[in-house]
């Protein structure tokens, strides 16, 4: 390369840093964060752009630990990015106890959901509900083999064969921990309880990050069997991987995931305009095909990616308030009870 | 008649140089660390509080057992890998001797998780593809294992290739230098081969020994990618993990522990490179045309070097190759579960796109600042004889101490808080390329330095005598000379901070995602393990090309221009 | 003095090579000190245009540092330099190196090797602001005069050491400087081409009228390029004066011993009388000098002095030959080196004298030889 050959490449490159912090072409854009995976959340956010032409939805995703300690570190530095927040009703509690984040928003069509499933002051619009299931492998176990209780995974048969995720970067876990060592823990203290969590840690149990990671151990065959939500069962079938899941005996630890518009949003019209989406039938309708979730209106049908349907499943709403409060204690004792 | 210039006059241009490359380390390196420091130390008054909270809690205690464990572990096992290679490559006529040398090259650049990535799958216990080999081989009648990856040893050997690739290339120059007159004296008195090699060249490689072993843990020590893919406690993820939490005492303190533990590393290591310039004293030059051992030490030697490229190289690489052309990873191979849509996905996902425009900006930004200003500072320190420059120069090698993570966590702490947070960096493309610069700014430095050093100053005096000013000498003489090393440096900050990981997992924003927090993402569940791989290789083949044209460009320049005499 | 000459402005263009571009050269009270170190010390000397001057010494003696002040590429902590009545350094003013109108030959030539023969050559002419056909022609021009000119286009890794040398040269030259420095540039050069250069720069010098400061640690370069001889010892000039007095009356041990080869011998008893001296050797003899530091000899006391071996005739038997001072004694060994004989003689009191002589050989080992020198060859040292 000649010497103007070089000092070219030198200069565009250059030149190339800084265009690329120029800001994107003029549209309107509506920034949301949440938990979600990318491709879950998109049909969802395709199908609102498509119904609002001239705007475009920033979808930044991270593990819900971690996706709150961004926003509260934006908060922080007065720089909220983001104008609309995906999260469950426990980690969106926390937000607005601590930081008087949101802004409360009666979405149109709120009253079709659930009366359950609705908050107060509307702090938030629920989306779906997310439910824990025992997520297998059918090329590994089969489905006779398989265990049918939460209790089963403590059993040495499935030592390192399971992965469920870790309360430092995962927000939902903190339900499936509620339900075993606060709900299960009254009712059956001999089988669940801390206990049940220093079994799992004597048997192995494979902490991860995030549900997604999970979803592939378990399709790739490293842990077959993962303690999984549902919207992760729901794209593992999706995808057409060999897989299917389990509904405990002891009944399964449902959490709201839904969205909340952040006070600090600059594009509150468009935020509004989410929500309203989020909770309209054609949203609702999304859900098992994008986050994988139930949905949280009666007027949408909905199976289960098993096939089975919702009153098949005993579903225990968790204590989001509980959860909310002392999910740091809770993440000692679980780190404490694993010993990892 | 020409007014003299007077005495003050003279002076003003070198001290504006010395002024400009000590804002620079000062900004970049100065105010981060010593920001930290004080902040680590501080709550209201002087106290040691947030470190007695690092060393009372088991949680942390392990994380420090295991990032000292695993570092040590990686130290002496690439000592006992990489000296065979070294000897191999420099003084045998073993077969693939550049295969090697370009195998540790880049193993060296590309970025440590993509093997943790490789290796699970490969060795993951339950359905690592190795795994399921060895126990179909043997017949073994366990559904698990036998090995298993995630382990500190599969950190171990996860971080293994990085460490045996610092330490052959300490080594091989340092055998290749040795006055082979020293070795034959050795013959000469009596000794044999093996005693040769024990009484002559393996005290006389030690300091070489020393500090590649060195480099070899305090890269270790600084890993994130790895042990965050293989679930693992150690410092970098602890202080990830605190940062989550928002406990930024206890981030603060547990980078300090971890910086102060590399920079134990690093004082040892600039002794024994001390020592090293010492040693090579004895005559300077280089004797690589010696022939060296053939025959059957030469084929051994082949042999080892074939499985070092295999294991470290073809099969993890090869592995995940594979499974990104898979459509279900599930199904595993099985007809038609073959296709390209794991890289169409990727490569058509908006998200990488803007990933990637970041990152390539990002990296040619900093390999453009750092370059520049690498001369700056190397120029103050080798040819103005001012005052202070060795602390210029030790600015300069701090970075290599500091953990990417660490110096995240240092920045997060001085651009949240105020005055500097009413600069906005946080959050944006501003933070990571001041945590960039900083951690790339050594690389810099040195190897203008080496190059300046190397220059004889005649050169500039003679174009000073000429007629040129200080200026001109160094627009007309100095950098075209040193244009080589320049163009090296650019190339390899580049390639180095095209898949940043440590310090971008903490600094990145929501417009600011960097192709390996992606990567990390997808990993993470947002694509999942056959994207992730498919995203992988394509990172992995960019940083392969890279370091062709930095290999054609460097060969093209060695094999025109002489420099020095 | 010769009027100056203000190049630097870059306002002159270059013309023929055949007036005398040199200027003379007023070095004054320079001193230079690195932390407690004095690398120099009260160094002055005064150099009429067209003239050369070789500073000479063993190394650390501060002859490159004293050519690097004159350069501008080290300051002097006092002092001053003067060139054609232009002050380069004093108390009030420091010009740059550029500012001073100077042509140096570095000892490793540094000759740039991004750039041609011809753009090491035009560098320093460019800078000066020159039109671009004056600028090829002056190029070409001082290729000539160093029989260069068809390596032009030619890089200078691809030239041998003695036409890199040559270059180095021309390039020093193609500015019509002032003042010529030249820091030991033949030291890289194999002895044939080094004894060839030497004479060409010589002559060159002379030719050109330029003003020259050289650098060496070879006497042979020293006696053979300067019109004056600075020999340094320590930081200091211990003597200064054209290169036969220094050669032929050193002041000191050290001159005499650095500036050619000589015996040195202490005289004991020594008495003065108007034109010299005399004193005893170890064996008895009495020895008569007449030059040198005649005046300081104590009487009665002792005294060194400088006899060169090339002086000291040497004859078979007791009567062989005339001069001043004959000593009788036995040869020890003796050495052919080709153009000369060396003979190891034993005098008597442990004393041995080296002598040369163009052969055939005048005596052999063991011979009983008488030695002869003129009083006037034999130098009386200060030290």
């Amino acid at each position: 390369m000649d010497k103007k050959a070089r000092v070219r490449l030198l200069a565009i490159a250059f030149v190339g840093a800084l265009v690329a912090q120029a800001p994107a072409f003029a549209q309107q854009r509506l920034t949301i964060y949440s938990a979600y995976e990318n491709s879950q959340i998109a049909p969802l956010t395709k199908a609102f752009e498509a119904k609002n032409p001239g705007v475009a939805v920033d979808h930044f995703r991270q593990p819900g630990e971690e996706l709150l300690a961004t926003i509260e570190l934006e908060l922080r530095a007065r720089s909220p990015k983001a104008d609309v927040v995906g999260l469950n009703d426990a980690s969106i509690a926390y937000l607005q106890r601590r930081h008087d984040a949101f802004e409360p928003y009666a979405a149109k069509d709120v009253d079709k959901a659930r009366v359950e499933m609705r908050s107060l002051q509307n702090v938030f619009t629920p989306a779906f509900v997310n439910l824990y299931l025992i997520h297998y492998n059918t090329r590994k176990i089969s489905e006779a083999d398989v265990p049918k209780s939460w209790a089963e995974l403590a059993d040495p048969k499935w030592k390192n064969q399971i992965a469920m995720a870790d309360p430092s970067s995962s927000q939902s876990v903190q339900s499936f921990v509620w339900f075993i060592a606060d709900h299960l823990g009254k009712s059956d203290p001999a089988k669940f309880g801390w206990d049940y969590f220093k079994r799992m840690g004597a048997n192995g149990v494979h902490l991860e990050s995030s549900h997604g990671t999970i979803r592939d151990l378990t399709v790739s065959g490293e842990r077959p069997i993962g303690i999984n939500l549902l919207a992760n069962a729901q794209t593992a079938k999706n995808r057409g991987e060999p897989t299917s899941n389990i509904w405990p005996r002891e009944g399964v630890p449902g959490e709201l995931s839904a969205f909340g518009l952040l006070r600090a949003s600059k594009n509150k019209e468009l935020g509004k305009m989410w929500l309203d989406f989020v909770i309209s039938p054609e949203g609702q309708g999304l859900m098992p095909a994008s986050l994988g979730g139930a949905p949280v209106r009666n007027d949408v049908a909905y199976k289960y990616p098993d096939g089975s349907s919702l009153d098949q499943v005993k579903i225990i709403p968790v204590d989001s308030a509980f959860i909310s409060e002392n999910k740091r204690t809770q993440a000692r004792k679980f780190h404490d009870a694993v010993g990892k | 008649m020409a007014r003299g210039v007077t005495k003050r006059a003279i002076l003003d241009r070198p001290a504006i140089a010395w002024a400009i490359a000590a804002l620079w380390l000062a900004y970049l390196v100065a105010i981060p660390i010593g920001y930290m420091t004080v902040d680590s130390l501080t709550d209201d008054g002087l106290t040691l509080a947030a470190y007695v909270d690092f060393f009372e809690d088991p949680k942390l205690r392990t994380a420090m057992r295991n990032s000292l464990t695993v570092a040590a572990g990686v130290a002496v096992l690439s000592v006992l890998v990489g000296a065979p290679l070294a000897f191999g490559v420099a003084r045998t006529q073993m077969r693939g001797r550049s295969l090697v040398s370009a195998a540790m090259i880049v193993c060296l650049v590309s970025p440590d998780f993509l093997l943790a990535m490789a290796y699970i799958a490969l060795a993951g216990p339950n359905a690592g593809y190795f795994n399921q080999a060895l126990r179909a081989v043997f017949e073994l009648k366990t559904e698990s294992g036998p090995l298993n990856i995630f382990t500190l040893w599969g950190l171990v050997l996860t971080a293994l290739p990085h460490g045996v690739s610092y330490f052959f290339l300490a080594l091989v120059p340092a055998l290749r230098n040795v006055d082979p007159a020293l070795e034959e004296a050795s013959r000469v008195q009596g000794a044999g081969p093996i005693e040769t090699i024990r009484d002559v060249t393996l005290p006389l490689m030690r300091p070489a020994l020393l500090s590649g072993a060195l480099l070899a843990f305090s890269g270790s020590l600084a890993m994130y990618g790895p042990p965050h893919m293989l679930r693992l406690n150690v410092l970098t993820i602890s202080i990830r993990e605190s940062l989550v939490r928002l406990d930024f005492k206890a981030a603060s303190a547990a980078s300090m522990v971890l910086i102060l533990m590399s920079l134990a590393a690093l004082v040892l290591y600039r002794h024994s490179t001390r020592q090293a310039e010492r040693f090579r004293t004895v005559g300077g030059k280089s004797f690589s045309e010696r022939a060296g051992a053939e025959g059957r030490i030469a084929a051994a030697f082949t042999v080892l070097g074939i499985v070092y490229v295999l294991a470290v190289l073809v099969v993890p690489y090869g592995g995940m190759t594979v499974i990104s052309l898979m459509k279900s990873v599930g199904m595993g191979f099985s007809a038609g579960n073959w296709s390209f849509d794991n890289y169409r996905a990727v490569l058509g996902d908006p998200a990488v796109r803007k990933a990637a425009t970041l990152s390539v900006s990002l990296a040619a930004a900093t390999a453009t600042l750092v370059t520049v200003m690498g001369f700056v500072v190397a120029y103050v320190v080798i040819r103005l004889k001012l005052r202070g420059r060795w602390l210029l120069d030790y600015m300069s090698i701090i970075p290599l101490a500091v953990p990417g993570t660490a110096l995240a966590i240092a920045l997060a702490v001085v651009y949240l808080n105020p005055p500097l947070n009413a600069l906005g960096l946080y959050g944006g493309f501003g933070i990571l390329f001041v945590a960039y610069l900083t951690r790339f700014i050594t690389f810099g430095v040195r190897t203008s330095q080496s190059s300046l050093i190397q220059l004889s100053p005649e050169f500039e005096e003679a174009s000073r005598v000429g007629g040129a000013s200080g200026l001109k000498t160094v627009a007309l003489i100095t950098l075209p000379m040193m244009r080589q090393a320049l163009v090296y440096a650019w190339l390899l900050v580049f390639v180095l901070a095209l898949p940043e990981l440590s310090a971008s997992i903490i600094l990145k924003g929501i417009h600011t995602q960097t192709l390996s927090t992606v990567l990390l993402d997808i990993w993470n569940g947002n694509g999942g393990l056959a994207q992730a791989c498919a995203f992988g290789m394509t990172m992995f083949a960019s940083v392969g090309l890279l370091l062709l044209i930095a290999a054609a460009i460097a060969k093209r320049a060695s094999g025109g221009l002489r420099i020095g005499t | 003095m010769t009027p100056s000459e203000n190049k630097a402005d870059g306002s002159s263009s270059p013309g023929a090579l055949s007036r005398a571009s040199g200027v003379d050269l007023r070095v004054a009270g320079l001193r230079k000190s690195y932390g407690s170190v004095v690398a120099v010390h009260d160094v002055g000397f005064e150099l009429p245009a067209g003239q050369m001057i070789s500073l000479i010494g063993p190394s650390g003696c501060g002859k490159t540092t004293t050519l690097r002040m004159i350069a501008g590429l080290e300051q002097p902590d006092i002092g001053s330099i003067v060139a054609g009545g232009r002050v380069l350094v004093d108390d009030e003013t420091r010009l740059p190196p550029e500012q001073r109108d100077l042509g140096m030959v570095f000892q490793s030539y540094a000759l740039w090797p991004h750039m041609t023969v011809f753009d090491n050559l035009a560098y320093g002419l460019k800078r000066r602001g020159h039109a671009r056909e004056a600028i090829a022609a002056k190029v070409a021009e001082v290729l000539r005069i160093v029989g260069m000119s068809q390596y032009g286009e030619r890089f200078p890794g691809q030239l041998s050491g003695g036409q890199q040398q040559r270059v180095a040269l021309s390039r020093a030259i193609a500015t019509e400087p002032g003042i010529l420095l030249f820091d030991e540039p033949l030291s890289n050069l194999d002895a044939v081409l080094r004894e060839q250069m030497r004479f060409e720069i010589r002559s060159l010098q002379q030719r050109l009228g330029i003003t020259g400061v050289y650098v060496t640690h070879s006497q042979d370069e020293a006696l053979a390029m300067s019109d004056q001889i600075a020999v340094m010892r320590d930081g200091r000039i211990v003597q200064i004066g054209k290169p036969a007095d220094i050669y032929g009356r050193p002041v000191t041990r050290f001159v005499a011993a650095f500036i050619g080869l000589t015996n040195i011998v202490e005289l004991r008893a020594v008495a003065a009388d108007g034109n010299g001296i005399a004193g005893s050797l170890p064996g008895g003899a009495t020895i008569q000098a007449r030059v040198g530091a005649i005046a300081a000899a104590p009487s009665g006391g002792t005294v060194a002095v400088s006899i060169r071996p090339v002086e000291i005739a040497i004859g078979r038997g007791a009567g062989a030959g005339t001069g001043d001072n004959r000593l009788a004694g036995r040869v020890r060994t003796t050495a052919f080196t080709g153009g000369l004989i060396d003979y190891f003689v034993d005098v008597g009191g442990g004393l041995e004298l080296r002598v040369q002589t163009t052969p055939p050989a005048a005596a052999e080992p063991g011979d009983d030889v008488t030695l002869s020198f003129a009083a006037d060859r034999t130098v009386v040292l200060a030290d």
